[in-house]
């Protein structure tokens, strides 16, 4: 997916043909990726896609029944006792009656830093992430978005190559969430590889290099963001119709007869490569049959489109 | 990194005054009412209401009544006329036992031959032991202080079943009896010295610091031990906080793992256990003279054992369980099995042999009986190591399988 690394250098994560059975459920199927240095890669895909197993699997929490996994070369369980890895879980994995130092210490000792850099690289973590002022706050205080950012910094104290996130801005306001992201960049800046689950299609579309794309377990479509969308829209371009009134089950197949899918209340949406004065054609075609057309736009195809095309489902609201 | 666990534990207890409290305060207040109901003056008696109904109302039987009315752990509530109200006294609960002295029984003095025993115990079946010690006392008063009776009958035993008697002998034996008898003018009045039966039985205390502070030495042990249970349920329940909030997730990325949080857990449960322990022996030792600086060797190594004891069996529990609540749940309900069985709510000398018998699978048991050991003055210091041995080595064994299970959950 992402460059081959120059020279020699292992990636910061190889996953290879990783598959994964519990139950009578195949939860990864197969699953191949690389995550190079200094790259931003969003693991995206509906609920049940794969995304949490496979990190479960990289974090070595899920043991894989099939494949491999390498951290710079490492297993897992080398790259553990190495501190090669980072992880920032998407419950907030912290004690909410300690202070944000006191976190940060008792996370940091147990990451395996040792305990005369700890204060140091606690100072300079709190400073970096905009929380110097609340060191000595608990926890419990903190607005939600301050909590996700000392989130992050306790799953980067030991300095690790490869950071996992998961879901890492659920429940913080927009402007916390452009400044977990601009964290982000900034770490990637770095050279350290970031695997990043997430739902926010539109901050992964404007935020990361790389995308992959999961459905049923198995990756869909992997590589640079613009590169998967272009593969889902090879036409160039996205139809969106928004319908006078909700339709009924004859509606519903009218308008999926035209290859259109379902991406809000009332809002339908296809790729489109021919002329525009087709889709005239089209409303009007409907407008017989009983459906109205309150609104239609053209637009440029999104990561959230394309990921509806590839997993053949919708993603959250409409565009 | 062990370390690390340990403080993590130890500033949410700081900070969380409701498990101060229940884990330093109320052991101590618990103590304290059990060494003032078990350790005080009346400690060693138990006050009977009794009813009497004097149905024979002979100078014999209005002797005894008197006699009985003189003891100081007896008080009559009421004299009845007869059985009928007696027995409407004791059932409703106006008085724990009920003495019928019957009509159309044998006669007071009369100990061989047909017919019912003359006197009657009425007793409750929730207060049955009220009977028992009614029964015993009665029988006590009656040869000693109604002597010319009960030799009355002694003598009619002899003539009946032994040698019999020539009216000479007989005539003489009811001249010897009547002078024994006290003046009709003071029936009440006891007999003299030397015309009373010698008591067959004595009673002496076996204690080591006096019966009160054997008593309180033996409540400490056993609410020390049903507290620290209690304390630890939280600190070990904790793991699974850990597990739900994702921080289990996050340490299991480094070098860290499940096995250094059940090992921080335990040094954290033992230094907490030490310091119940200490606060509540403090309590026993200034408030009510348990002399725990001269056992302090024994004390140290018990106190040591029920320490481990309680962390390895606590973090085991948890461990078996699912989820924080489950393991609070049956880890609560366990350390309150294991405490009524093991003593720590009542002493097991009580209990029938069964119950007695599997007491030593628990662990209060076995903290009890080392701290009489420890704590019992001039006892040797082998006496405590077997029961310390015994709680170390079932402490170890909890909290190495509590590893072993812990570490199954690192990877499914």
């Amino acid at each position: 997916m992402s460059d081959a690394p120059a020279g020699n250098l292992p990636w910061p994560l190889e996953v290879t043909g990783v598959s994964r059975r519990i139950g009578d459920r195949q939860v990864l199927d197969g699953v191949s990726l690389t995550v190079g240095r200094g790259r931003l890669c969003a693991l995206v895909g509906p609920n049940g896609a794969g995304k949490t197993s496979l990190l479960r699997v990289v974090s070595g929490r899920l043991r894989a029944d099939q494949g491999e996994v390498r951290m710079l070369g490492q297993t897992i369980a080398d790259a553990r006792q190495r501190g090669l890895l980072g992880l920032v879980p998407q419950d907030l994995a912290l004690y909410p009656s300690l202070t944000v130092r006191e976190n940060l210490e008792v996370l940091g000792r147990l990451a395996g830093v040792a305990s005369d850099r700890l204060p140091e690289r606690i100072a300079d973590s709190l400073q970096w992430a905009g929380l110097g002022d609340r060191a000595d706050h608990r926890l419990s205080a903190l607005s939600g978005g301050m909590k996700r950012r000392v989130n992050l910094i306790a799953g980067l104290l030991h300095q690790p190559a490869l950071l996992l996130l998961d879901e890492p801005t659920v429940g913080v306001d927009a402007a916390s969430e452009g400044r977990l992201y601009a964290l982000l960049s900034a770490l990637r800046s770095s050279g350290m590889g970031i695997v990043l689950a997430t739902h926010h299609l539109d901050d992964a579309a404007a935020c990361c290099d790389d995308v992959v794309v999961m459905h049923e377990g198995r990756v869909v479509a992997a590589g640079p963001v613009a590169e998967v969308v272009a593969r889902a829209f090879p036409e160039g371009r996205e139809v969106v119709v928004v319908l006078a009134d909700a339709i009924d089950d004859r509606g519903v197949a009218i308008v999926t007869r035209h290859a259109f899918r379902q991406i809000g209340a009332r809002t339908w949406a296809r790729a489109w490569s021919a002329s525009l004065a087709d889709v005239d054609v089209l409303e009007q075609a409907w407008l017989a049959e009983g459906v109205q057309v309150a609104e239609t736009r053209v637009r440029q195809p999104s990561l959230r489109g394309a990921v509806a095309v590839l997993t053949g489902r919708a993603m959250g609201d409409a565009a | 990194m062990r370390r690390a666990v340990v403080r993590v534990l130890l500033l949410q207890l700081w900070r969380d005054r409701g498990a101060l409290v229940t884990g330093f305060v109320l052991p101590v207040v618990v103590f304290v009412v059990f060494a003032a109901i078990f350790g005080g003056a009346s400690g060693n008696t138990l006050l009977l209401r009794v009813v009497v109904a004097d149905e024979l109302q002979t100078t014999e039987s209005r002797r005894l009544v008197a006699a009985l009315a003189t003891l100081r752990t007896v008080t009559i509530t009421a004299r009845v006329a007869d059985r009928a109200e007696a027995e409407q006294q004791v059932a409703g609960g106006a008085a724990d036992a009920g003495l019928v002295i019957r009509t159309g029984a044998r006669p007071l003095d009369q100990l061989a031959g047909e017919g019912d025993p003359p006197l009657l115990v009425l007793t409750h079946p929730a207060r049955s032991v009220a009977g028992s010690l009614l029964a015993g006392n009665v029988e006590r008063l009656y040869y000693e202080r109604l002597p010319d009776v009960a030799l009355r009958g002694v003598v009619s035993l002899v003539d009946a079943l032994v040698v019999p008697l020539t009216d000479e002998q007989r005539t003489e034996a009811d001249r010897q009896l009547a002078d024994m008898a006290p003046d009709p003018a003071e029936p009440d009045a006891a007999p003299e010295d030397g015309t009373t039966m010698a008591p067959l039985v004595a009673q002496a205390l076996a204690t080591t610091g006096g019966a009160s502070i054997d008593e309180v030495a033996y409540y400490a042990g056993s609410v020390a031990i049903l507290f620290v249970l209690l304390a630890a349920v939280h600190g070990a329940a904790s793991l699974h906080d850990d597990v739900a909030s994702g921080v289990v997730d996050r340490v299991l990325t480094g070098p860290a793992t499940l096995a250094t949080l059940v090992d921080g857990r335990a040094i954290f449960l033992v230094g907490q256990a030490l310091l119940q322990v200490s606060v509540i022996f403090a309590v026993a030792w200034l408030g009510y003279g348990v002399n725990v600086p001269a056992r302090l060797g024994p004390w140290l190594i018990v106190t040591g054992a029920v320490a481990v004891a309680s962390a390895g069996l606590m973090l085991l529990v948890s461990v078996l369980c699912r989820s924080s609540q489950q393991a609070i749940a049956v880890s609560n309900v366990a350390v309150l099995v294991l405490s009524a069985v093991g003593g720590s709510m009542v002493p097991r000398f009580l209990m029938p042999q069964w119950l007695q018998q599997l007491g030593w699978l628990t662990p209060n048991a076995w903290a009890i009986d080392a701290y009489g050991e420890a704590l019992r003055a001039g006892s040797a210091l082998e006496g405590s190591l077997r029961p310390a041995l015994v709680l170390v080595l079932l402490g170890t064994g909890a909290w190495l399988a509590a590893r072993h299970q812990a570490r199954r959950w690192e990877t499914r």
